[in-house]
C-alpha cells in the first residue's frame, strides 16, 4: 500500500493512497506505527482513502494508542463522510481530533 | 486473647430435636451435627417463609406447637454470655414451611411464582407502566426498584442478563410481556451493541453506551478495573446469554447468526489452539490475547473464559438447536475443566486463573490465591448437567469431590448459607481458611449452591446431597427475599440479615441485573419436579414460523440424564397438539405464517 509521508516544521504528515481494509491494513500499520517516536506530532491526512473497514479502522486504533503511550499527538484530517460516519457508528469517533483541513490540523498541533 | 464474656446476636440453622414445655425451650441440631438450646423470651415470635408478592404468614402463637423433632428452622436470637457459658434467648423463628415435613419452595409452583415476582419488578423498575422502551433501560436500579437520575449507562452485559430473565419467566409463566420484554431487549442489543466485523467475520459486542437524550456514545472494551481497556472473555460471553434463551423460544434464525459469528470470535481469537481452553482477554485493537497492552492480563486464562460458557449460553444453545457444534465444544469444556481445575494436593478450592501453559496464577490482581465459593459450587452443577449428556466418570468424581469438600469449607453449618471469597490456603498456625474481604453471602453464590445439590442429588440419588440442597434453598427463600420492595437481595450478612450498603444495596448494577435470581427459579423448579418431588413442570415457547431448523421446537428443559423426563402433552394456541416427540421431546410445528404459543407438559419418568 502506498504512503505517502512527509516532515515539514516538526510534524509528520502522513497520507494513504487506497482502501483500508483487511488486505492492506497490516502494510499500511507497519508503515505508520515506526513514525511514531516520542512526542511526534502527526497528521494522518485520509482524503485519499475512500473506504475503511473494520481492519482500517483497528489500525488507525492502533496508531492512536501508540502515539498515546509515546506522549505523542495524532491528528485526523479530510476524512471522508463515509468513514467518519462509521466510525461514529462504532465508537472510535470519540478517540480521535478530526480536521477539516491540513491547516486546521496544523492549527490544532499548536 | 481474652474470652468472649459479652453478649452478641446471631442465627442458629438446624433440626428440632424437641420443646420442653416446662422450661419453655427447644433443643436444635445444626447441620453439622452440634446441638444447642433455645429459649423463647417473652417477645418471640415467627413465621413461614413466604414467597415474593406474597403476604407474610405469621405463626407466633403455633410456633411452639410447630417445634416437632426433625424439623427444619433457622432461630435469630441472642447468646448472652452468663454462668460462665451463654444462653441463646430466641428473637425470631423462620420456618421453610407450614408443615413438618414441608419445604415451601418444593412445591409445583413455588419458584414459577417467584420468577413472575421478579420479572414484574424489573420491568415495572426498568420500563414502569409505559411501553417497553430499552431507551428506558438503564444498568442501575436502587433497592426500591428506582433509577437514578443521573446515570446513563447501558451495559451489554446488564441488559443481556436481564433479557435472559425476561426469557426465561415467559418459558415458566406464557405471560407475553415477559417475552415482549425479552425480544425488544435482544432487538436493542443486536441494533445498539453489536459489532459486525465483516474483516473477521465474527460478531463481537461492545462493553456498553452511554445514553444522553438522543445521544449515544459507545464504550469499545471494558472499563472495569479488572478488565480495564481490554475486551474480557466473560462480557463477550454474557452478551449471548439473554438472546440465546429467546432463542429456544422463538427460534430466531438472526440470533442464531449472531451466536454463530460470536463462537467465531472465540474460535478465532480466544481459544488457544495448541493448549487448549480460552483467553481471559484480548486486545480490543489487535485481538491478540498475548498483546503487551493487556499488561495483568496478557495470556491468562480463567474460570470465566473456560468454563462460563456452559451455563450462560452454550447448554441453552446446544438444547435449543441440537446441533452437534455445540455439543463438541460442550464436551470439550469439561474435559478442560476436570482436566486442569482439580488441585486437591494444594487447597479444598479448584484452581481457577492459570497462565497460557496452565501452571496456576496466584498473583492475579485482587484474586491472588483465592478461591470463589460459586465458582467451586457452579462447577459441581454444570459437571452434572454434562454428566446426563455423556457419563464421563472423571465428571462424576470432581462433581463429587466439591460436594464433600464445599459444604465444611465454604458453607456455615451454623447459620445456613454459602460464603463469597476464601483464601485457598491456610496460613502458618490456621485452622480455617479466611474469608479473603468480608463473611457476606452474596445471592448468587447461593445459586450455585442450590442448583448444585438439587442436581447431584436428581441424578446420583444420594440423600444427603437433598439435605444441602433443601438447608441452601431454605436460607436463600427465607433471608434473600425482599419482601418490602420486591426481587432479591445482593448480600445478606452471615446471619440472614439483609446488608444494604454502596453498590450491594442495588438492585441493578455491574454485577447485578436479571440473571442468576430468574436461573435459579427456572433451574430450582426443573429439578425439583423432574427429578426430586416428581410432579409435573409446563413450560411455554413462541416459535417464530420456519424459525427453528426444519420446523423443530426442542423443549428439553435442561441437560437431564436419558430417560428421566417424557413429553407427555402439547398445546398448540391453547388446542391440544399430537404432533411430537415424547422421548425426544421435541415438536414438529404446524406450518403456519403467524406465531403460535405452544405449551408443554414434561412429566418425569424411570427411578425415584
Amino acid at each position: 500500500m502506498q504512503v505517502d509521508v512527509r516532515d515539514d516544521g516538526g510534524i509528520v504528515f502522513i497520507e494513504p493512497v487506497g482502501d483500508i481494509d483487511g488486505k492492506t491494513a497490516p502494510e499500511f500499520q507497519d508503515k505508520v506505527l515506526g513514525l511514531v517516536q516520542p512526542l511526534t506530532r502527526i497528521v494522518l491526512n485520509l482524503k485519499r482513502v475512500a473506504f475503511m473497514s473494520s481492519a482500517g479502522l483497528r489500525s488507525v486504533l492502533l496508531i492512536y494508542r501508540e502515539a498515546r503511550s509515546k506522549d505523542a499527538k495524532v491528528v485526523l484530517a479530510e476524512v471522508n463522510n463515509d468513514i467518519r460516519s462509521s466510525m461514529s457508528a462504532t465508537g472510535f469517533l470519540a478517540f480521535f481530533v478530526l480536521c477539516d483541513s491540513v491547516e486546521e490540523s496544523i492549527w490544532e498541533m499548536g | 486473647m481474652a474470652a468472649i464474656n459479652f453478649s452478641f446476636s446471631d442465627t442458629i440453622a438446624g433440626y428440632v430435636v424437641g420443646y420442653d414445655k416446662e422450661i419453655d425451650s427447644f433443643r436444635i441440631r445444626t447441620s453439622d451435627d452440634r446441638e444447642f438450646s433455645v429459649k423463647f423470651g417473652p417477645n418471640s415470635y415467627a413465621w413461614i417463609a413466604n414467597n415474593l408478592n406474597e403476604p407474610r404468614q405469621g405463626c407466633g402463637d403455633q410456633m411452639r406447637g410447630m417445634l416437632s423433632p426433625g424439623r427444619f428452622l433457622f432461630v435469630y436470637g441472642t447468646f448472652y454470655h452468663e454462668g460462665g457459658g451463654f444462653n441463646f434467648v430466641a428473637q425470631y423463628l423462620v420456618f421453610p414451611g407450614a408443615r413438618p415435613d414441608e419445604y415451601g419452595f418444593e412445591k409445583r409452583d413455588w419458584w414459577v411464582r417467584q420468577i413472575r415476582a421478579l420479572a414484574e419488578f424489573y420491568l415495572r423498575a426498568q420500563f414502569g407502566e409505559d411501553e417497553i422502551n430499552y431507551d428506558n433501560y438503564r444498568t442501575t436500579i436502587k433497592v426500591t426498584g428506582e433509577k437514578p437520575k443521573d446515570q446513563y449507562r447501558q451495559e451489554t452485559d446488564t441488559i443481556s442478563r436481564l433479557v435472559y430473565g425476561f426469557a426465561t419467566a415467559y418459558m415458566m409463566t406464557g405471560d407475553e410481556r415477559f417475552l415482549e420484554g425479552a425480544e425488544k431487549g435482544t432487538e436493542y442489543l443486536r441494533e445498539h451493541m453489536r459489532f459486525c466485523d465483516l474483516d473477521e467475520n465474527i460478531v463481537y459486542w461492545y462493553h456498553g453506551i452511554d445514553v444522553d437524550g438522543r445521544r449515544e456514545t459507545k464504550i469499545f472494551a471494558s472499563e472495569f478495573g479488572d478488565d480495564y481497556d481490554a475486551i474480557p472473555a466473560y462480557e463477550q460471553i454474557y452478551a449471548l446469554a439473554g438472546p440465546i434463551q429467546t432463542y429456544r423460544i422463538s427460534g430466531d434464525p438472526r440470533i442464531l447468526k449472531d451466536a454463530e459469528m460470536t463462537m467465531d470470535l472465540f474460535d478465532g481469537f480466544f481459544l488457544d489452539r495448541e493448549l487448549g481452553g480460552y483467553f481471559s482477554h484480548i486486545d480490543p485493537i489487535t485481538l491478540n490475547p498475548r498483546s503487551e497492552a493487556l499488561g495483568e492480563n496478557r495470556g491468562k486464562k480463567n474460570w470465566n473464559s473456560v468454563g462460563d460458557h456452559a451455563p450462560a449460553y452454550l447448554i441453552n444453545l446446544y438444547l435449543g438447536s441440537g446441533e452437534e457444534r455445540y455439543g463438541r465444544m460442550l464436551e470439550s469444556t469439561f474435559d478442560t475443566i476436570a482436566r486442569y481445575f482439580p488441585d486437591y494436593d494444594c487447597s479444598p478450592f479448584v484452581q481457577e486463573k492459570f497462565f497460557e501453559d496452565w501452571s496456576p496464577d496466584y498473583t492475579h490482581m485482587w484474586q491472588q490465591n483465592r478461591g470463589v465459593i460459586g465458582h467451586n459450587l457452579k462447577i459441581a452443577w454444570n459437571l452434572m448437567r454434562m454428566y446426563g449428556e455423556k457419563p464421563k466418570p472423571e465428571y462424576e468424581a470432581f462433581a463429587r469431590k466439591i460436594a464433600e469438600l464445599m459444604p465444611a469449607i465454604g458453607g456455615d453449618p451454623q447459620r445456613g448459607g454459602w460464603y463469597d471469597v476464601m483464601e485457598r490456603k491456610l496460613g502458618p498456625n490456621e485452622e480455617r481458611h479466611r474469608f479473603a474481604f468480608h463473611d457476606r453471602k452474596a445471592w448468587w453464590q447461593q445459586e450455585q449452591g442450590i442448583l448444585a445439590f438439587l442436581i447431584l442429588r436428581g441424578v446420583l440419588g444420594d440423600e444427603e446431597y437433598l439435605k444441602i440442597a433443601r438447608e441452601s434453598s431454605a436460607f436463600y427463600n427465607c433471608f434473600f427475599l425482599d419482601h418490602d420492595e420486591g426481587a432479591v437481595y445482593f448480600n445478606v450478612l452471615a446471619n440472614g440479615v439483609p446488608y444494604l450498603m454502596g453498590t450491594e444495596r442495588l438492585k441493578g448494577s455491574h454485577s447485578m441485573s436479571g440473571y442468576h435470581s430468574f436461573e435459579l427459579c427456572y433451574l430450582a423448579q426443573v429439578y425439583t419436579n423432574l427429578l426430586i418431588t416428581r410432579q409435573p413442570l409446563e413450560l411455554y415457547f413462541k416459535p417464530m414460523p420456519e424459525g427453528f431448523k426444519d420446523n423443530v421446537l426442542r423443549v428439553a428443559p435442561d441437560i437431564l440424564p436419558p430417560g428421566s423426563v417424557r413429553l407427555e402433552k402439547v398445546w398448540v394456541d391453547g388446542e391440544p397438539y399430537s404432533d411430537f416427540d415424547t422421548e425426544r421431546m421435541t415438536v414438529q410445528l404446524p406450518r403456519t405464517d403467524k406465531r403460535v404459543q405452544v405449551k408443554v407438559l414434561l412429566q418425569p419418568q424411570g427411578r425415584p
